[in-house]
């Protein structure tokens, strides 16, 4: 156990010197002109190529009639709709209880039986 | 003095103000897509809540802002990017103890979008930063129980 604690710790600080290493080297890169726009190329390109394996990857998915991470998206997103649209109804039914006085008033806390429904409003003890 | 609440609706207000009158910014806004969501994770140890917000950027300055009543709004809105981390990291951006670029390369502040637009424009930070120090912050982990 203690041994793990010590791996464990070694480990951290062998990930956190590397962290700092890579963010210094990372400080120098950026900061310079150059540098920005050499990362900000690299990155580019990172993501087109991304952009063009997620491509290949749908045909194959769609080619195997499977779905793929744009048909999960679109559901997801479906879904978000669907749960803001019922928000906004909650919402108007909501707004149209209160302009009626027909809300009911929020429920009482838990504890008192139903017994002591008709007791009206009870204030702060003591 | 009090700041403002980290993340509440009036200090982003604040914030999107303080931006907004910076005469640079449509130097930095030029070329990026039109609107950003940002989500800070909640850490319920620090007392931070989950917070969306979203935003749109129009004629060199940010023409409207709102705070999202849920995180999965984001997925409707579909923005050009978005941007995600827990509430400790946001913070450290906030503190300067963080840099945003290099969070965002290193994967530790989640970047959705056109990324390699953004380090284009990172040295137009100081817009940020300088927005940052006006706005007085309250950080919901230093405040007293």
């Amino acid at each position: 156990m203690t041994d793990e604690k010590k791996g464990k710790g070694i480990a951290d600080l062998l990930v956190e010197q590397g962290m700092r290493f890579a963010t210094q080297a990372a400080k120098t890169v950026i900061d310079d002109r150059r540098g920005q726009e050499a990362v900000a190329t690299a990155v580019g390109l990172a993501q087109k190529g991304m952009k063009r394996l997620e491509g290949v990857q749908e045909q194959v998915l769609h080619a195997i009639g499977l779905p793929s991470k744009s048909d999960y998206d679109d559901v997801a997103k479906q879904m978000a709709r669907l749960k803001r649209k019922m928000r906004d109804l909650k919402k108007q039914v909501d707004a149209a209880a209160d302009a009626k006085g027909a809300r009911p008033s929020p429920a009482p806390p838990a504890g008192p039986s139903a017994e002591d429904d008709d007791a009206g409003e009870q204030g702060d003890a003591g | 003095m009090r700041g403002v609440r980290f993340a509440s609706r009036e200090w982003i207000a604040a914030v999107v103000e303080a931006v907004n009158r910076h005469p640079d910014l449509p130097r930095a806004l030029a070329g990026l897509g039109t609107d950003l969501a940002v989500v800070v994770e909640a850490e319920p140890v620090a007392r931070a809540p989950a917070v969306a917000a979203w935003g749109r950027q129009a004629g060199g300055r940010i023409a409207e802002w709102r705070l999202l009543e849920d995180e999965d709004d984001i997925l409707e809105l579909e923005p050009d990017y978005v941007v995600r981390a827990p509430y400790h990291l946001w913070k450290d951006v906030m503190q300067a103890r963080l840099d945003p670029v290099q969070a965002a390369l290193a994967g530790r502040i989640r970047v959705k979008g056109d990324l390699e637009g953004l380090v284009r424009r990172a040295n137009f930070r100081y817009i940020v930063d300088e927005a940052l120090r006006a706005v007085a912050t309250e950080y919901p982990d230093e405040v007293k129980r």
